[in-house]
């Protein structure tokens, strides 16, 4: 699907994304790629800045991720501290086009979370290669 | 010290403290916990990809301001149900039984 200059591959899976969400005003375009937390399919944000992915409070109430065991956790952000746990879950980044690539990854997860799901770079993005092209809106990624 | 590495968001120091514990100490819940959370990603296997995910996309892009406040339920670029409720969504998706599993999203 993308290669290097010699030929080995890059990314194996594609998808397009949406680059607009209502719950997260922002003047600037994001990047909302296709997953499935679980098998549940979904939309997150690509945010190389972030420490955690982070899942959306109800969909997390709803896949029983408050009930899984992991330790208490507290994440800084842009509205203030945030209280949680880190657990383990199944994220699949989901390919229009190739493969799609499922990922044991730690995601954080909070009923005090007001905002959406976010792909964060540790305990995820960290095994992933990605690249985005936002003429044409594609995700193109594949496992390291 | 490796609770307080993770509070820190120190996640690579953390690994590599992680890293060095020896087999013996790592069978306490509270260690074992922290040590499941901090082992890196894993990719697990690669699977087909899902047909009708990018008109999902272009459904929202041209009807995502119709249903703000609700959550969806898309597949192959159509609406199956919306709802205030995530639950009371799922609950009609398991009346209706489509047959691919839909993007749910919240708008």
């Amino acid at each position: 699907m993308l290669h290097w200059p010699d030929r080995s591959v890059f990314a194996t899976g594609g998808s397009r994304y949406f680059d607009r969400d209502p719950e997260i005003p922002a003047e600037t375009a994001s990047v909302h790629v296709q997953v499935e937390f679980d098998g549940v399919p979904a939309l997150a944000m690509l945010d190389t800045g972030a420490a955690w992915s982070v899942l959306k409070a109800e969909l997390a109430a709803n896949l029983d991720l408050f009930d899984r065991d992991g330790p208490a956790q507290t994440i800084s952000t842009r509205i203030g501290m945030i209280q949680g746990k880190l657990v383990r879950a199944t994220t699949t980044l989901v390919a229009d086009d190739g493969d799609s690539v499922d990922v044991d990854s730690t995601v954080f997860v909070s009923p005090d979370w007001p905002a959406g799901n976010f792909i964060g770079y540790a305990g995820l993005l960290e095994r992933i290669r990605f690249a985005v092209d936002p003429g044409t809106n594609a995700f193109l990624f594949g496992a390291l | 010290m490796l609770r307080q590495l993770l509070a820190d968001h120190r996640i690579l120091a953390a690994r590599k403290l992680a890293d060095a514990v020896p087999p013996d100490l790592a069978s306490g819940e509270s260690l074992r916990r922290l040590l499941v959370v901090l082992a890196p990603p894993v990719v697990r296997r690669r699977t087909a990809a899902r047909a009708g995910g990018a008109d999902n996309i272009e459904w929202l892009r041209r009807h995502a301001g119709a249903h703000s406040g609700k959550w969806v339920a898309l597949a192959h670029g159509e609406l199956l149900a919306a709802d205030e409720s995530l639950e009371a969504l799922r609950r009609r998706l398991r009346e209706i039984a489509p047959d691919a599993k839909p993007l749910l999203h919240r708008l």
